[in-house]
C-alpha cells in the first residue's frame, strides 16, 4: 500500500505515476473512492468538478502528500522530479528573487542555471520588476506567478497544478498556456484542477469529470460531449425524490430554486433522467442543453460553448 | 538537504518567533553571569538546563513556523517527506550549537570563573550542553503542530514534560519500587544535570560521561520514534 516503488518495466516506458483502485478517507469521512489513473509522459489530464469534488485531495495523493487509505499508488522508478502548485501560495517574507533561487537549489538546479530561468519566467510573466520586493506585499495574481514559476522551473517530470489560473488576468493566462504547453511538449506531464475550458481546450489531452471523491467521466482531449452537460429544472418532486436522483452518477448538481428543482446532469444521461423524474411524479419545466448556456462548475463555465481558437499556435 | 536546513532557518529567522525564546535564554545566562566568581561546572550544569528549556521552546516555535502549504512546497521541492524532516532536524541542531558555543566560551571569554577550566571539563561541559540540547529539542518535535493540532494542549503538555525531566530525579526517588522503572521512561535531563554539578566530587568523569552518552542514545531513539512515526504522515493541509 501507499509509496511503493515500482521499476519502468512494471509501469510501462512512459508512465510516471499510476493509481489503482486508490481511496482516501479521514476518519469515518471518504473524500476519494475508487481512483485509477495512469500519468504519463508529456500528457496533458485536468481534473474537473465541483468545489468538494476530491480534485485537491487527488492531485496531493498523486504529488505523494498525502498516502492512500486504500488501493494503491506506483511511482516511476528513480528520482521523479515533481512541481506542485498547492491552490493558496503561502505569503512568504522573502523576495521572490531569494524564494526562487532558493527552491532551485533544494531541487538541486545549479546556481546559474536556476537564475537564468528565473528571470526568464519573471519576465514571462511579468514580474520582473518585482523580483527583488517582499513577497508578503503581494496581491493574490502576484503570489500565484511566483507559484507556478517555483513549480515550472527545472522543467519537472510531474507538474501538478491545483486551479493555475486562480487570480491572473488574461495576459497572464495566455503566457501560462504557451509556457505550459512547452513543458508538455519537452515531455513535462500535467495534472492539473481547473475551473476554466482555457486550460482545457488549450492543452488537456483528456479530461476527468469528478463528483463526491470518484471519477464519475472521462473524456479524451477537451470538452467533448461525454462531458457537456445539461440543466433540467424540474418541478413536483419532494426531497427524497431528488436526492434519490442526486446519487446517478450523472448528476452533477442539484440545488432548490423557487417551487422548483434545478439538476446539472450529464447530456448523455439527460433521457434517462427525465424519465425518472416523470415516472416519480415530477413535472419538467425546462431542459437547456449545455451549448445554449454557461454551466457552472464551480466558480467558472467549463460547458460553454464559445468557439475557442487552437491556443497551441 | 543543506539548501533546504538553511532556507527554513531564514524563513525562522525572519519570523521573529525565535525572539523570545533566544531572549529569555540569554537573560537566564546573564542573571547567572551577573556576578562573580563561579564555580565551573556547577555554572556549566545550571546553563546546560538553560539550554535545555530553551532547545524545547525553540524547537516547537520553529516547528511550527512552517504554513501547510510552505511544507507541501518543501516536500515536493526535496522529493520526500523523509528528506524534508532531516533537513528540519539538521536546522533545529544549528542554533544548538551556537548557544552550546555561547554557554561554554561566554564565562571563559568573560573571566566569570573562580578558576581556569581544564580541557577535560571543557569537552564534559560541551557534549553535556550538546546532549541537553538535544534532548529539548528532540522533545519538542512530539509537541508540533503537524502532530498536535490544539496548540494550547501541546504547550501545556510539553511543559509538563520539561518541569517533569528536570525534576526526574526527586519525583522518581518517592516512586514506590514497582513504579521505579518509570526513571528510565523519563529524559534523562536531571541525571545529566546532576552529574555535570557534581563532576570529580560525588560522581567520577566516566560516570557523566556514561551519562551524556545515555542522554544522546535517549535522544536518538526520539528521533528515531520520530521519523517513525511522520514519515507515515501527510503533509498538512
Amino acid at each position: 500500500m501507499g509509496l511503493s516503488r515500482f521499476n519502468d518495466r512494471e509501469l510501462g516506458s512512459n508512465e510516471l505515476i499510476c493509481l489503482e483502485d486508490a481511496g482516501k478517507a479521514y476518519g469515518r469521512s471518504r473524500v476519494l473512492n475508487g481512483i485509477s489513473l495512469q500519468v504519463q509522459r508529456g500528457k496533458c489530464t485536468a481534473l474537473v468538478g465541483r468545489n468538494g469534488s476530491g480534485k485537491s485531495t487527488l492531485l496531493r495523493l498523486i504529488a505523494g502528500l498525502t498516502r492512500p487509505t486504500d488501493g494503491m499508488r506506483k511511482v516511476r522508478a528513480g528520482r521523479l522530479v515533481t512541481g506542485y502548485v498547492p491552490e493558496r501560495f503561502p505569503p512568504l517574507p522573502f523576495t521572490p528573487s531569494e524564494y526562487l533561487l532558493s527552491s532551485a537549489e533544494v531541487r538541486g538546479i545549479d546556481k546559474l542555471s536556476g537564475r537564468r530561468e528565473m528571470e526568464e519566467y519573471l519576465q514571462l510573466l511579468g514580474m520582473e520588476g518585482y523580483a527583488h520586493a517582499r513577497m508578503n506585499q503581494f496581491s493574490k495574481g502576484m503570489l500565484q506567478k511566483i507559484n507556478l514559476i517555483q513549480a515550472m522551473m527545472g522543467s519537472p517530470d510531474l507538474l501538478l497544478l491545483d486551479e493555475p489560473l486562480s487570480g491572473l488576468d488574461t495576459k497572464a493566462q495566455e503566457s501560462l498556456l504557451h509556457l505550459l504547453t512547452d513543458l508538455k511538449n519537452g515531455g513535462t506531464a500535467i495534472v492539473m484542477s481547473v475551473h476554466e475550458s482555457t486550460l482545457i481546450e488549450g492543452i488537456a489531452d483528456r479530461v476527468l469529470l469528478m463528483k463526491n471523491g470518484a471519477i464519475v467521466e472521462e473524456s479524451d482531449g477537451g470538452l467533448q460531449d461525454s462531458l457537456k452537460m445539461t440543466r433540467i429544472v424540474v418541478r413536483g418532486l419532494n426531497e427524497d425524490a431528488i436526492r434519490q436522483l442526486a446519487e446517478h452518477p450523472s448528476v452533477l448538481f442539484a440545488s432548490e430554486r423557487t417551487e422548483a428543482w434545478e439538476l446539472d446532469v450529464l447530456t448523455g444521461s439527460t433521457d434517462l433522467l427525465l424519465r425518472q423524474m416523470l415516472d416519480r411524479g415530477g413535472s419538467i419545466v425546462s431542459v437547456i442543453p449545455a451549448d445554449r448556456m454557461n454551466l457552472h462548475l464551480g466558480a467558472q463555465a467549463i460547458g460553454a460553448a464559445e468557439p475557442k481558437g487552437d491556443a497551441r499556435t | 538537504m543543506i539548501a533546504l536546513a538553511r532556507f527554513m532557518l531564514r524563513s525562522y529567522t525572519r519570523r521573529h518567533t525565535y525572539f523570545a525564546p533566544l531572549a529569555a535564554t540569554l537573560i537566564a545566562m546573564f542573571i547567572l553571569y551577573s556576578y562573580k566568581p563561579n564555580p565551573v561546572m556547577d555554572s556549566y550544569s545550571v546553563t546546560s538546563v538553560f539550554l535545555f528549556l530553551g532547545a524545547a521552546w525553540m524547537g516547537r516555535t520553529f516547528l511550527n513556523h512552517v504554513s501547510p502549504q510552505q511544507e507541501q512546497l518543501h516536500v515536493t521541492q526535496i522529493g520526500s517527506m523523509k528528506k524534508y524532516l532531516l533537513s528540519q532536524m539538521m536546522a533545529l541542531f544549528v542554533p544548538i550549537v551556537l548557544f552550546t558555543v555561547l554557554f561554554i566560551l561566554f564565562p571563559i571569554v568573560t573571566k566569570m570563573f573562580v578558576r581556569p577550566v581544564h580541557a577535560d571539563e571543557l569537552w564534559l561541559a560541551a557534549f553535556g550542553h550538546l546532549v541537553m540540547g538535544m534532548l529539548g529539542a528532540a522533545l519538542s518535535l512530539f509537541f508540533q503542530t503537524a502532530l498536535m493540532p490544539n496548540g494550547a494542549r501541546a504547550t501545556a503538555m510539553l511543559l509538563i514534560v520539561v518541569i517533569v525531566s528536570i525534576g526526574a530525579k526527586s519525583i522518581t526517588a518517592h516512586l514506590p519500587s514497582p513504579l521505579a522503572w518509570l526513571r528510565w521512561l523519563l529524559p534523562p535531563v536531571s541525571s545529566l544535570m546532576d552529574g555535570l554539578l557534581n563532576t570529580g566530587t560525588t560522581v567520577s568523569p566516566h560516570e557523566v560521561w556514561g551519562m551524556v552518552g545515555y542522554g544522546l542514545a535517549y535522544s536518538l531513539a526520539l528521533v528515531l520514534v520520530y521519523m517513525y512515526v511522520s514519515v507515515r504522515r501527510d503533509a498538512r493541509t
